[in-house]
């Protein structure tokens, strides 16, 4: 191995602070925005895994759910128990998703999202999450180069 | 796209640690300490600048689990030794190295009839496009 592994060109990371510094004063505002309705959304995914409304998996081509899927009928509050809270955090602003442990069947979260020891997992946050975060980042580079014009 | 292809690789790499390894069903008297394999069906999504949803992201969530704290994580160490960084073989795909994804403390889980056991929970990521498209 080499003292030198690999190059890295910050050209274009200062062009993008400089854009940042340019930026009008709302585009926190907007960040904030789209990052809340991506929470919002995750949850609304999440709880229609749970409820049987939608499938985990499945998508056609413009992104919508195709099947169905059943939601564990022994459980039957645990869609409602997700929830999200957002708030601002130094530099930027902070969004959980989660099962609310105050709510009826919330402290079973874990169990439904990550199974147990003799009980597969039915995982509704991760691919809630794994879903919307590629349209929360193409909203963020709007923003951005909205921002930069 | 062959999640099932993807899923027998994984299974291969850990039961070459030794460790007893189910997949997807534990019986009703396991063997301890095992570790237990969840994988799902994955996503396929279209790689960028493509139309065809040929990439498959893989979520595979895996349970070690002991009669003590020390016993899952061991197991919990000799899987994710087995796993992380390792690009597993499938014919006619191109796999990216195994990652390791969300890990969690080991819970007690005192709901079996016979034993109490501790359950270590880690998640891993799979992806893999056509080898023709890599």
């Amino acid at each position: 191995m080499t003292s030198r592994d690999f190059d890295v060109d910050t050209r274009e990371i200062a062009a993008l602070a400089l854009t940042f510094q340019r930026s009008p004063a709302n585009l926190g505002k907007d960040i904030v925005k789209v990052t809340e309705v991506a929470a919002m959304k995750t949850k609304v995914a999440a709880q229609g895994i749970l409820k049987g409304a939608v499938s985990q998996r499945q998508r056609d081509s413009s992104g919508r759910f195709t099947k169905s899927a059943r939601g564990p009928t022994h459980l039957p509050y645990i869609a409602n128990s997700i929830d999200y809270d957002i708030r601002p955090i130094w530099m930027g602003v902070s969004a959980e998703v989660g099962y609310n442990k105050d709510k009826p069947q919330g402290p079973l979260g874990n169990i439904v999202e990550f199974g147990t020891s003799k009980n597969a997992p039915l995982p509704a946050l991760l691919p809630a999450f794994d879903a919307e975060v590629p349209v929360w980042q193409r909203l963020l580079e709007a923003i951005v180069a909205k921002g930069a014009i | 796209m062959s999640a099932r292809a993807h899923t027998t690789a994984v299974l291969s790499l850990m039961r070459a640690t030794g460790v007893t390894v189910y997949d997807g069903r534990v019986p009703d008297a396991p063997s301890y300490p095992y570790a237990v394999l969840y994988p799902d069906l994955g996503m396929l999504t279209p790689p960028m600048l493509t139309n065809v949803s040929c990439e498959l992201t893989m979520t595979l969530y895996v349970h070690a689990v002991g009669t003590t704290r020390d016993q899952a994580q061991w197991v919990a160490e000799k899987i994710r030794d087995a796993l992380i960084d390792v690009r597993p073989a499938v014919t006619g795909r191109h796999l990216w190295p195994i990652r390791q994804d969300i890990t969690r403390p080991p819970e007690r889980d005192d709901t079996l009839p016979a034993v109490v056991v501790f359950d270590q929970v880690a998640t891993y990521r799979l992806r893999s496009v056509p080898a023709s498209a890599a």
